[in-house]
């Protein structure tokens, strides 16, 4: 058997061009070196079928190589390592927002300082004891009474920097500067439908509209043939970036799409679409997330309806904001772990409409399951309430009796509980410390009808307290007074002690949580890199071989060159 | 297969050591320059809480403190005036030994009354006594005067009625410690009451009854009728009034008694309240205040630890392969 001339020079070729794959393919590593998603591609070489000569299959057969063939190039990723990246991304993601709202509310508290709650009350407490020593004098009267009216509203204004201006509207774009305002408006923002058919929408459906439009792609590519590395890389990154906000499982099918179950919903996916998405198309009806894009779905079904009813199933189940927060993981469940939830939905945000490309969301209800805000709001009711049941029922001293002011110290503004919300001034006491006080006698007589112990020493005869005291009383009387200031280290400053410290706690875990979770991310991004990152000097060793093996496959072909010249000219003769 | 090491996995090492080294850095700078060692509640919640209910007891007890100032002022004003009515009694009780020895004429007597009537009227001004526009021995109706300071020859004595009243009044010295500082004169004064004025030669006893009868001002009435002869007064009958008036500057003894150790029982209150201020502040600054010298040598460390990551972090990112393929 003969073997053509040119096989030599076919053979460096083969050379020559996997050579050629290689330097490009090194290349593109080297230029995505730092693209986030990019997994390193590899280049598989192969053998080529080798020629057998003289008694082809026979033992001992001769047979010729026939050079190198570049089979196909493929990326080295990891789909374990993956998972393991994602889950620890959501838990970073999840930490890092529940700490940055504690500071937050760390911040408003603004404790221990000069300025906080716990400094104003003990000026109270002061002003009432200096009331004591100088019954008759206006400017402790009215000390009094304008420190109260500062230590109510700053319960009032730390009320609100938690809960924002109006609770009871949560939508409410006044309430936005407020913690729990940020809270809920970074859920709307992030659960928002496209206003139109095709436009993006909220964090959450652009990533699951991207991640349906490259499945699109790599189906259309495997199924021609193609292996799309790049759109793969890309689905990566989109399917990361999912997995910050919330728990997100991905199942490969074998046409080359992922099916993504979201949010702890189980049973209903994400992202569940036989063709996927054309770029740029709209949501085709019947898409799991379908129920956010315009007529696309009504609440209830798809994945956003299974959401709603997760929400309702837990409400049921009597689960805790805490933990419905770690089955949804991410931002999302952190979110959930502030706000808490109740049977229809997110925080105190009521139920979510899907309507005319808008997500609104039309009836608040109350956090049923109360989340961290809820409960540090609940602990700073507490102190307002203690404070003013102490100043209207003062203890006194040296008994356990009880005084009733005639009229309370401190009322509610609005409704009838006191709360950090509503504590304020009685308005009768407020308009005569503004107007000014003087000092006005009690006539003995009123003392026997049993109401004037005017002494709340502020001389607004309402104040006066019940039982009588059983002295005589008149305005510069001081047992009042007296056992106001006796309230100081009672049952408002130490609530208020143990309010501090549980909101301390708080974000002491949140930053030691975050730190944690910070250091595991590190970790696993580490090893994720190992695998799939680009190593620069591994890429320059690779490039010199490759450079090498090109440039001995081009020698190859240049003494078959001269071979075949020398050839020629003997021939040629 | 030993493990990749890809220079972004040294990028992001170093990013995250080094966040970490620059976070302890500013904590540690936090804490020197604020001088606490908690800025936050979060830096140390039970010492957070602690800070605060400590720092209510400084607060508690530099208001105990000015009340115990505040007392002591009242009091000395309060031992002042009595001294000075002592005087003033002892005067009388002088006039009174002169005039009951017989030896002194009706008209020389009649003088001695006038000069009694003075003497009452001088009485009642010490008792009106005021401190920082409180009059201190008013009970604690302490705007009303406790007696009119007219003395006149008009009889029965209405002029002598006392308006104030005899309550207490206490100021806190202490965590549910209460102390009165005003004194009751009233036990010593009485009331001008007219029963049983007239033609009682020893009318009151020296000693306050219930209906406020029989105090000094009844004692220092009788003496005026007894030295003028009015009223069924003769003056045999002064050398009784002796008797009385010791009684009644007895009384007024064990009140300027009572008013000294009241001062006494303040001012080791005020040593006392010093001395717990003091040791309340040391708390606060051992739970709240920065411990300078260890700060201090921490953040040299940290600073040489900072440096020294951020130094090797620059050599090794700057070295790969190709550095060395030149050419």
């Amino acid at each position: 058997m003969y073997t053509s001339t040119f096989l030599t020079l076919n053979t460096a070729l083969s050379g020559v061009e996997a050579a050629q794959e290689g330097l490009d393919t090194t290349g593109q590593n080297i230029t995505n070196a730092n693209t986030p998603g990019y997994e390193r591609q590899i280049v598989n070489l192969v053998e080529s079928p080798s020629l057998d000569l003289a008694g082809s299959g026979a033992a001992g057969a001769l047979q010729l190589g026939t050079g190198v063939n570049a089979a196909s190039v493929t990326n080295a990723g990891d789909p374990y390592l993956d998972a393991a990246w994602r889950q620890q991304n959501g838990a970073s993601a999840s930490a890092n927002t529940s700490q940055g709202y504690l500071q937050q509310i760390q911040t408003a508290l603004n404790e221990p300082s000069s300025s906080g709650i716990s400094s104003q009350l003990s000026t109270f407490w002061t002003d009432w004891n200096d009331l004591a020593t100088n019954p008759n004098n206006a400017a402790a009267q009215q000390a009094v009474v304008q420190q109260a009216n500062l230590l109510s509203q700053s319960f009032n204004s730390l009320s609100s920097e938690l809960n924002g201006a109006d609770p009871s509207v949560p939508t409410d774009p006044a309430n936005d500067p407020s913690i729990l305002g940020q809270v809920n408006s970074q859920y709307m923002a992030t659960m928002e439908g496209p206003t139109a058919s095709g436009a993006s929408g909220g964090t959450l459906f652009n990533d699951a509209y991207n991640i349906a439009s490259l499945n699109y792609s790599i189906v259309q590519a495997q199924a021609a043939g193609q292996s799309p590395n790049d759109l793969i890389d890309q689905r990566n990154a989109a399917l990361d970036n999912l997995s910050q906000l919330g728990n997100t499982q991905v199942q490969n099918n074998s046409d080359g799409s992922v099916t993504v179950y979201f949010g702890g919903v189980t049973g209903t996916a994400l992202v569940n679409d036989p063709v996927g998405i054309p770029p740029g198309g709209p949501v085709p009806p019947g898409d799991n997330f379908g129920s956010y894009s315009p007529g696309g779905g009504a609440p209830g079904s798809g994945w956003a309806g299974a959401w709603q009813s997760q929400f309702a199933s837990a409400a049921t189940a009597g689960t805790s904001a805490a933990s419905l927060a770690n089955t949804v993981g991410g931002q999302l469940g952190s979110l959930i772990g502030l706000a808490g939830y109740s049977a229809s939905g997110f925080g105190n945000l009521g139920t979510a409409t899907f309507a005319s490309g808008t997500t609104s969301y039309s009836t608040p209800a109350p956090a049923t399951q109360s989340g961290t805000i809820g409960t540090i709001s609940t602990a700073l009711d507490q102190v307002a309430s203690n404070l003013a049941s102490e100043v209207n029922n003062p203890t006194v001293t040296g008994s356990t009796t009880k005084l009733t002011l005639n009229a309370p110290f401190f009322v509610a503004s609005s409704g009838t509980t006191v709360t950090a919300t509503t504590l304020s001034v009685s308005p009768t006491l407020l308009a005569a410390a503004t107007a000014g006080i003087t000092p006005q006698a009690v006539s003995s007589s009123t003392a026997a009808g049993g109401n004037t112990q005017g002494t709340t020493n502020v001389q607004v005869s309402s104040l006066a307290v019940s039982p009588p005291a059983t002295t005589a009383a008149n305005a510069s009387d001081n047992d009042v007074a007296l056992d106001e200031a006796a309230n100081a280290g009672g049952l408002a400053d130490t609530a208020y002690q143990g309010f501090v410290q549980q909101v301390g706690s708080l974000a002491q875990g949140a930053n030691t949580q975050a730190s944690t979770q910070s250091a595991l991310q590190t970790q696993i991004t580490n090893q994720r890199q190992s695998v799939e990152g680009v190593d620069l000097s591994e890429e320059m060793a690779t490039l010199i071989t490759q450079q090498q093996s090109y440039q001995a496959s081009a020698k190859v072909m240049n003494a078959f060159s001269t071979i075949m010249d020398s050839l020629m000219s003997v021939v040629g003769q | 297969m030993t493990q990749r090491i890809t220079s972004q996995m040294v990028g992001n090492s170093t990013v995250a050591n080094i966040e970490n080294d620059l976070t302890q850095l500013s904590q540690t700078q936090e804490q020197l320059s604020t001088g606490y060692q908690i800025n936050q509640a979060s830096d140390n919640p039970y010492g957070a809480a602690l800070t605060i209910s400590l720092n209510a007891q400084v607060s508690a007890y530099s208001s105990y403190s000015a009340n115990v100032n505040q007392g002591i002022a009242w009091v000395q004003t309060a031992s002042s005036s009595l001294q000075s009515i002592q005087q003033t009694v002892q005067n009388i009780r002088n006039l009174v030994v002169e005039g009951s020895n017989g030896t002194m004429s009706p008209t020389d007597l009649q003088d001695s009354a006038q000069e009694v009537l003075q003497y009452i009227s001088q009485i009642k001004q010490s008792a009106n006594a005021q401190y920082n526009g409180s009059y201190i021995f008013s009970g604690d109706d302490v705007t009303q005067q406790p007696w009119n300071t007219t003395a006149t020859a008009a009889d029965p004595p209405s002029e002598d009625l006392f308006s104030g009243n005899q309550n207490a009044i206490s100021y806190a010295i202490g965590p549910s410690t209460q102390s009165q500082v005003n004194a009751n004169l009233y036990s010593v004064f009485g009331s001008g009451v007219t029963t049983g004025l007239a033609g009682s030669s020893s009318y009151g006893g020296g000693a306050v009854q219930s209906d406020g009868s029989g105090g000094l001002l009844a004692t220092l009435r009788t003496i005026y009728n007894d030295m003028m002869g009015t009223n069924g007064g003769t003056q045999t009958d002064l050398g009784n009034q002796l008797t009385n008036l010791d009684t009644n500057m007895s009384a007024l003894e064990s009140v300027q008694a009572t008013v000294g150790s009241t001062q006494n029982s303040l001012q080791m209150a005020s040593t006392r309240i010093t001395a717990l201020s003091t040791s309340a502040q040391i708390n606060v600054g051992t739970v709240q205040d920065t411990d300078m010298a260890t700060a201090t040598v921490k953040f040299s460390t940290e600073q040489a630890g900072y440096q020294a990551a951020l130094q090797s972090s620059a050599d090794i990112i700057q070295t790969s392969l190709l550095n060395f393929l030149q050419g």
